[in-house]
């Protein structure tokens, strides 16, 4: 009985208590982003917004696939430096110049956009030849090999782009099951 | 101005001429003089000691307030709970670093050149985070308290504007304990420490097990003081050094840890060649483990968020994610994975345990990590690191969230071969380990208290046929249920004063004297203070200051780390009535009248305050000028509406308004007094 109480419990939670970051799950972020795109980053400049700097960047939209159709969208990510300052966040995301990312994005009131999730919606996309892309959330990139050199398999997100694509399509006619 | 890095560095070589070597631990913002070691000399990120008047840290919150409350809630509640929060911090004896509060700010207003900790509500928080902190450094580096630093020169804390719409909570109240958690979190960010992996307040949400009655593990506290130590403290505590190897690669980013079976975990991180210096450590003696960062967890940057350390100039030390199993330290080569083997490691006051070496062998990944415990009041409301009662019949669940609990890729919730889990120790007993029905990824085991245990923080071992996890505090062991609060009845003791009638049930009795109470009773946040019980056990409370007609909720937090709130997680409040003939009448607009209405910067002066419809408290009244360049050196109370304020403002600075805050009540006033240039010629 109070096995089964927990258990109804704990799924009426849903997601975990947490002081700083809530697991936002896909379906989350397609429907809250208000931009979803494709495309290589490229840094442009440091601003504050606030008293806060953010490094802001570049993305040269090779797809749409939330939000109007742009070739080029600025977003910022908090923590840079600036005019002798330096501020740093925990969790922003790192970005690599050049590197084809999916990007879930959402502007705020003010008109400041920004990753969702701060390093959630961030995914790169893995072309190998002769194989469809893949998208992977970026914060993964760094464990996909092992010190040894073996591949790591954990739960990440890591899909084709293609489902990727089906999914957001799906989300947004309210077609999803979720 | 900005010096150069070359100006940099001829102050670096000086420094590590003159400096002795200090070890670091825990978690902090790290640089390091070199990028190809030795790493002998890390330099932190810290507070400047030097630059603040009497160790203290300012702290200012937004005037402008959240633009959305929960129901119910007050931005003089909200005021009240993050004033509690950084008194979390402030009253770590073993730290000489205070936090003071200097009231309201207007964000923007002014450029600050002092040190201090802003607190703002943002609209700017995309889904997915609850709160931030950005603290700032120039990258210059200066002599501070203790060597070498980089000196923080300012922190911010970034709330949610809207706090009916925060991500997992939805309304997010002040009084609750998310809330109180989190800013106990993001205040130790502001004052230089990073995520750590031992349960403690500075655990990020995967394995955090703090709680509002019991915010801070032995780790918070050793890393807060060893940051900044209290005289004498370093003397009083003890230090392990070591060296975490694969073959003879030392590996950086390595945890260790030490615990025992009937304390907290004590951590530190191994710097790139591997070796490090965990200091801090009361004495006793100690099972010393190492095991790798978990994984970067889904919606982090890096493994458990850290900021990895860099050399001066900022360039990564191409420090890189190491798995390898975790293991005990047994006296000689080899180690272990079973913790019974581990050897029990000496540590004594003052000295260092030299020799804690670790030779580790590489995974793909951890097998199990980022475990949070879980259970429930018999109200069913969810606690972390739930409190299990001592002398029970029966066993109690104990739920677990985490990776590697449950096979991969399995929708069935199937639980991962070989994974066993134990108590560390004998003050409890493990069985039924079971997977929940899909789709709620959790497991249980039935935890059995055995009569003896002692009371506190106990570890479980989440084995797996070629690891072992350990989870700190993973549970506790009380001897009584959680406060409650059946009533709350306004009174006024025999002089007049205002006091409130607390009844309910498991308020804990002080150990020392029979007749005190070592329950603390808050009212949005702040402590009232017990005078005693009735003939009828209710606790006798005289309530923080707080104007005529305004409501405070009111917990109970025992000092076991049980709160009111696991049962009632929406308290009661107290109103505060008339019955005082000095306390303004409910909705009467308080206000002050400033003399003088200029203060020249550089020049001491006194600043005399009138307040109408206000009450001020010898002790209890604090003002505030809305930046930390103007410092108070003092408040004296003339009378019960007449203050006398010794300051000195720094540099020039227009203040946006100058705030009294007598407990409960915040009386802010824009332009109160304005700050000017000094005259360059005096």
């Amino acid at each position: 009985m109070r096995r089964l109480l927990i258990t109804g419990l704990l799924a009426a939670l849903g997601t975990l208590p947490g002081s700083t970051l809530r697991q936002l799950n896909l379906d989350d972020m397609i429907r809250q982003s208000t931009m979803i795109v494709r495309g290589t980053v490229q840094p442009a400049n440091s601003v504050y917004h606030g008293s806060v700097i953010f490094s802001h960047y570049t993305v040269q939209v090779t797809e749409t696939y939330k939000g109007s159709v742009s070739t080029q969208i600025d977003f910022g990510v908090p923590g840079g430096s600036l005019n002798g300052a330096i501020q740093r966040v925990a969790g922003a995301p790192n970005l690599s110049t050049g590197q084809d990312y999916v990007l879930f994005l959402w502007t705020s009131k003010t008109g400041l956009t920004q990753v969702i999730g701060l390093s959630q919606g961030l995914f790169s996309v893995i072309s190998a030849t002769g194989a469809a892309p893949i998208v992977v959330r970026a914060a993964a990139m760094e464990r996909t090999l092992n010190a040894t050199g073996q591949p790591v398999s954990d739960n990440d997100i890591r899909m084709p782009l293609s489902a990727l694509k089906t999914e957001i399509a799906s989300v947004l006619s309210g077609q999803s099951t979720e | 101005m900005k010096r150069s890095w070359v100006a940099r560095w001829v102050v670096l070589v000086f420094a590590c001429l003159v400096l002795t070597t200090n070890g670091w631990g825990y978690y902090f913002y790290v640089l390091y003089n070199t990028g190809s070691g030795p790493f002998n000399q890390p330099i932190v990120e810290k507070f400047n000691l030097n630059s603040l008047v009497n160790n203290t840290v300012p702290f200012f919150i937004s005037d402008a307030g959240p633009a959305v409350l929960a129901p119910g809630d007050s931005f003089q509640a909200i005021i009240g709970e993050i004033r509690g929060a950084a008194a979390v911090w402030d009253s770590v004896s073993t730290s000489q670093l205070r936090l003071g509060f200097g009231g309201l700010f207007t964000a923007g207003a002014a450029s600050e050149t002092s040190p201090g900790i802003d607190i703002e509500f943002s609209d700017d928080i995309p889904p997915g985070l609850v709160a931030y902190t950005v603290h700032e450094v120039t990258g210059n580096l200066s002599f501070g308290s203790g060597g070498l630093i980089v000196p923080i020169v300012r922190s911010r804390i970034y709330l949610p504007n809207d706090l009916t719409q925060v991500p997992t909570y939805g309304d997010f109240p002040s009084y609750s304990e998310p809330f109180f958690v989190t800013m106990v979190h993001e205040f130790g960010h502001s004052l230089g420490l990073q995520h750590t992996l031992t349960s403690s307040v500075m655990s990020t949400i995967y394995t955090s097990a703090a709680s509002k009655a019991a915010p801070l593990g032995a780790d918070d506290i050793a890393g807060v003081s060893v940051l900044y130590p209290a005289d004498k403290y370093l003397g009083t505590v003890g230090s392990l050094s070591g060296r975490v190897m694969r073959g003879s690669t030392g590996l950086g980013l390595a945890s260790v840890v030490a615990l025992s079976i009937t304390s907290p975990a004590i951590s530190t991180l191994t710097n790139p060649d591997g070796s490090y210096r965990m200091d801090g450590v009361p004495p006793g003696q100690y099972l010393v483990y190492a095991h790798p960062l978990p994984p970067a967890l889904y919606g982090e940057s890096s493994p458990d968020n850290i900021i990895y350390p860099t050399d001066v100039n900022g360039n990564p030390l191409g420090l890189n994610y190491n798995a390898f199993a975790t293991q005990f330290f047994t006296g000689n080569y080899g180690g272990t994975r079973d913790a019974n083997q581990g050897y029990s490691t000496p540590v004594f006051a003052g000295e260092l345990t030299s020799g804690v070496d670790f030779h580790v062998e590489s995974r793909p990944f951890q097998a199990v990590y980022a475990v949070r415990t879980y259970g429930f009041s018999s109200t069913n409301v969810p606690v972390t690191s739930p409190p299990l009662t001592r002398g029970m019949p029966t066993p109690s669940p104990v739920a677990a969230a985490g990776g590697g609990l449950l096979e991969a890729n399995n929708s069935n919730n199937v639980i991962t071969p070989g994974l066993s889990i134990s108590v560390l120790g004998t003050a409890a007993t493990a069985s039924n380990l079971r997977a929940y029905p899909p789709p709620t990824p959790y497991i249980a085991v039935d935890v059995q208290v055995n009569v003896t245990a002692g009371e506190g923080p106990k570890h479980l071992l989440f084995a797996t046929p070629d690891d072992v996890y350990v989870l700190p505090a993973a549970f506790s062991v009380v001897v009584s249920a959680p406060p409650s609060i059946t009533s709350v009845t306004p009174s006024l003791d025999s002089n007049g004063n205002r006091i409130v009638l607390i009844a309910g049930s498991n308020f804990i009795a002080n150990p020392v004297t029979s007749t005190a109470v070592a329950t603390t009773i808050l009212f949005d946040g702040l402590p009232g203070v017990i005078q005693g019980t009735t003939k009828s056990g209710q606790l006798i409370v005289t309530p923080p200051p707080g104007q005529n007609g305004y409501s405070a909720t009111v917990e109970a937090l025992n000092s076991d780390g049980q709160s009111s709130l696991f049962l009632q997680p929406t308290p009661p409040t107290f109103s505060y009535g008339g019955g005082l003939s000095a306390t303004p009448t409910a909705g009467a607009v308080p206000s002050l009248s400033v003399t003088p209405k200029l203060l020249v910067a550089g020049s001491p002066a006194t600043v005399d305050i009138v307040g109408t419809n206000a009450f001020f408290i010898a002790g209890q009244t604090l003002v505030g000028f809305g930046t930390s360049d103007v410092v108070v050196n003092q408040v004296t109370v003339l009378s019960s509406n007449h203050l006398s304020v010794q300051v000195t403002p720094n540099v020039t600075v227009a203040t946006s308004g100058i705030n009294v805050t007598t407990g409960l009540e915040v009386i802010s006033q824009a332009m109160g007094n304005q700050v000017t240039t000094a005259n360059p010629k005096q």
